[in-house]
């Protein structure tokens, strides 16, 4: 294998990366699923049984972005046929072909044509049926309501599934056929519907991995460390054993200590019996956890060796400039915190194992559990559970890792339920962030000049991916998921960014939007600068420096909404370059404190699919970012998590639920995607709101409740 | 116990433990959610005698006789209960986990308040946290609920 088919066979050119050498080829751990799905993949998706029933294999996970309602609104579209209809299931690794994993907004992006193809690619199937049974043109049928149906006979799906065949699937996949979810008149596609699978949760039916119950199920817990990095120097699995209900204590070969009973209590007493014994980590270890990234310390010890922009002259800039700021500004570590702690469950088979998991990977997990445990990946099926949220947070499932190891060994059914605690102390976190950012206006009231200093870690090539032996190639790029809103979407011509990945022992990952929201909340905060600066509205001046059409419009209409509004605070982003997002925000005082009242956001996806899904988003998205600007704040103390349950890492609450005004503009683009982008520049406007409200500059999240 | 209307006996090796351990890894009523296990979060709420409680600090041992109901008990074999109807009408759930706990909450919160104004169904659903941000949904929610309830009432 050449350079670049490893690079293509292992994604990560897709990533972006294209520093592994053949030389890191043996070192190379189970990586998550960077390819997108094929046509020929996407064949397997959708089928109608020998009973009439159609069938849609959900090649996304379903965590709460309302995919499910999405992409099945696409196949009841082509099949013109009631999304109630459609059996929609969700991902298995034995019954499809591996799906890209479930990130960055991009299921409409990549996968809906897909399904508008293969769904055509079906209906033409039971068409030819029908005219071969009724000889009969095609062309004189149409696919309606579950039937084929003729000028004088119409034929349903189970009457075209032959006796001696099980299921019927589309026979290719065909650019010629006419794709109905594209046309202007739609049924289903762009319509008001009920969103999918409502029932199942509203009734307690809906099965999240830890909702999974097996016959003869055991219960495991593993022994964790009290502080992260810290070895296991002793422990007394005999002891466990004298505990009622104890099955057995398993050891791993890099000394993990699992034990697994008949009940969870047990599993609990056992674990406490073995009275393991940690390393006791030096002073220096626990600083190197705990420091904190700054990105002055950055500058002066030169780690920022990332040049990711550079265009004109900075100090050719800044010698025009009538007005220079030299700004810093500071997010925290932020945790995923999605309400169901992550828990798998496994069971043994003939061949294998089957696991229930709750991932945005299932083929990540099938790969790690088969590297784990020396199964091969094709005797290992994983159920992909509804996530109870996920954020970036479920590329790692560990629990169901575990779960998988602990079951190999026992030959018995397993289950392994992380505790609230667990899922703050043993995750990944979304980075620290610290920029300096020095940049001026000129008379004319332009940008004169831009000088962008970021200081993040690691996010796509986390350390819970990448082995410590790879890091130093994994170093040599910048991490795209952390520079992710660097990038300007704005016309400038004195541009200069150079970043810095700092590797701290403190596992970094991906958080909602990855460097989106961090990244934007700095250069929004400074756009507001300047604007004061230059004397001109911050919408004005945004607009005029915006470098597409799309984001002019969003904020020509964000500035109608908020005509009569005196101190909003402004921000705006391109996320991903494809979905244009306004915001303004308005502090009010409630009582003794300084509150927001009220956040409009414009919002431009392009054409949506399930509009319906899209608010819910933008929704959660506004809210999400009233938490990240005044609240979150993942804590480090002493090589441990200090935040550990909702008393010390606070997130939004009902009661912080500012009025919200959102439009969702009307577009014949493609869709792109809405799962993140409006969180990128919310925490931006609230804290320019706070600002213009009580004139002091914020540049440190979070703002805190008490002001 | 009354379980959702089922007479329920306690094994001896469960009575120390809470009752939403006993839901979910005894009985398998799998409806009602682990969130923190310390009452922070709400995702555990079932109603005990018709008040709703965090299942999750409550212990078995002090239940007693009680009628406890579930979220799979919430429905009568007829119609779904009026915070379902509305939860369901308004497309409230994202992830769906907190759902349960929501809608418990709601409902107990209904049955004392039948017509609530907007603040007071704020701080009546402030103690149950949704990490996808359905709030507004919620709060709509509540106050749809309260309107079906009414209209049934009619």
């Amino acid at each position: 294998m050449n350079r670049r088919e490893l690079l293509k066979a292992t994604g990560w050119s897709a990533a972006g990366l294209t520093i592994f050498t053949t030389s890191g080829c043996g070192l190379l751990p189970a990586l998550p699923t960077f390819g997108k799905s094929s046509e020929e993949d996407a064949l397997s998706w959708i089928k109608v049984d020998n009973d009439g029933q159609i069938s849609f294999l959900l090649p996304r996970a379903e965590i709460g972005q309302g995919i499910d309602t999405g992409l099945t609104l696409i196949v009841a579209e082509e099949l013109q046929t009631q999304p109630e209809q459609i059996h929609c299931q969700y991902q298995r690794t034995d019954q499809m072909a591996p799906c890209q994993m479930t990130v960055g907004s991009q299921s409409i992006e990549n996968y809906g044509r897909l399904t508008a193809l293969v769904s055509a690619g079906l209906r033409q199937e039971l068409l030819k049926r029908a005219s071969e049974k009724l000889k009969c043109p095609m062309s004189e049928l149409i696919c309606q309501d579950g039937q084929i149906v003729g000028a004088d006979k119409a034929l349903s799906f189970r009457e075209l599934v032959t006796n001696n065949e099980e299921t019927v699937f589309a026979a290719s996949t065909s650019e010629e056929l006419e794709l109905y979810s594209s046309r202007d008149q739609t049924s289903y596609v762009g319509k008001p519907t009920k969103a999918l699978h409502q029932n199942r949760i509203v009734t307690g039916q809906e099965m999240y991995s830890r909702d999974i119950v097996l016959p003869n199920m055991l219960f495991g817990e593993i022994a964790r460390p009290p502080q992260l990095t810290a070895r296991l120097v002793d422990a007394k699995p005999k002891q466990a054993l004298s505990v009622p209900g104890v099955v057995r204590v398993i050891q791993g070969p890099n000394k993990e200590l699992g034990i697994v009973a008949e009940s969870p209590m047990a599993a609990s007493e056992g674990l406490a019996a073995m009275k393991c014994k940690w390393e006791v980590l030096t002073d220096a270890d626990v600083w190197n956890i705990d420091r904190p990234i700054d990105i002055d310390k950055a500058i002066a010890e030169d780690l920022l060796d990332h040049k990711t922009i550079d265009k004109g002259d900075i100090a050719q800039g800044k010698q025009r400039s009538i007005t220079s700021l030299n700004l810093r500004y500071d997010t925290p570590m932020a945790a995923h915190a999605p309400m169901e702690p992550r828990a798998g469950v496994a069971s043994n088979t003939a061949s294998g194992l089957e696991i229930w998991t709750g991932s945005q990977d299932p083929w990540y997990v099938r790969a790690a559990v088969s590297k784990a445990v020396k199964i091969d990946p094709d005797n290992i099926i994983v159920h992909n559970c509804r996530a109870g949220g996920a954020f970036g947070g479920r590329i790692h499932c560990q629990a169901s890792f575990e779960a998988a190891w602990l079951c190999h060994n026992v030959q018995r059914p397993v289950k392994v339920q992380w505790s609230r605690e667990d899922e703050f102390k043993y995750n990944y976190v979304g980075p620290q962030f610290s920029t300096r950012i020095e940049a001026g206006v000129d008379a004319r009231g332009n940008i004169s000049h831009w000088h962008h200093q970021m200081a993040g870690a690691p996010i796509l090539t986390s350390s819970m991916l990448i082995p410590p032996a790879l890091h130093w190639l994994a170093n040599l790029p910048a991490d795209p998921g952390t520079v992710r809103g660097t990038d300007l979407p704005y016309n400038l011509s004195n541009q200069l960014t150079e970043t810095a990945d700092i590797r701290i022992p403190m596992p970094t990952g991906a958080w909602r939007g990855l460097g989106a929201a961090p990244n934007t909340f700095a250069v929004e905060c400074a756009m507001d600068e300047l604007a004061e600066a230059a004397d001109i509205h911050p919408i004005e001046f945004r607009r005029r420096h915006a470098s597409s059409d799309r984001l002019k419009q969003v904020l020509a209409r964000l500035s109608e909404l908020t005509k009569h509004e005196t101190n909003v605070g402004i921000a705006a982003t391109a996320y991903k370059g494809v979905t244009f997002v306004g915001i303004a925000a308005k502090v009010e005082r409630k009582g003794s404190k300084a509150n927001i009242s009220k956040i409009w956001c414009v919002h431009d996806c392009g054409k949506m699919i399930a509009p319906d899904r899209v608010r819910a988003q933008v929704e959660g998205n506004l809210i999400w970012g009233v938490s990240m600007a005044m609240l979150e704040s993942f804590g480090l103390k002493h090589g441990i998590a200090r935040t550990t349950n909702f008393d010390s890492y606070a997130i939004a609450r009902q009661i912080d639920l500012p009025e919200l005004s959102i439009e969702l503009m009307a577009s014949s683009e493609p869709p792109s995607g809405a799962a993140e982008a409006a969180l990128a520049p919310a925490a931006a406007a609230i804290a320019n709101a706070f600002s213009r409200f009580s004139g002091d500059r914020i540049r440190t999240l979070p703002i805190g409740t008490n002001g | 116990m009354n379980i959702n209307g089922a007479e329920i006996n306690i094994p001896k090796s469960w009575q120390n433990e809470s009752l939403l351990r006993f839901l979910r890894d005894n009985l398998g009523l799998t409806g009602t959610k682990y969130g923190c296990g310390k009452g922070i979060c709400g995702a555990c709420t079932v109603h005990i005698d018709g008040n709703a409680v965090r299942a999750c600090v409550t212990p078995i041992n002090a239940v007693g006789d009680a009628h406890v109901t579930t979220i799979e008990g919430l429905a009568t074999q007829a119609s779904l209960h009026p915070v379902q109807e509305a939860w369901i009408e308004l497309n409230v759930p994202q992830c769906g986990y907190c759902q349960p706990g929501q809608i418990m909450t709601a409902a107990a919160f209904l049955a004392t308040n039948a017509n609530p104004t907007e603040e007071e169904v704020t701080h009546a659903m402030n103690g149950n946290l949704c990490r996808c941000g359905t709030y507004p949904r919620i709060k709509a929610g509540v106050l749809r609920a309260a309107e079906i309830a009414g209209e049934e009432h009619e």
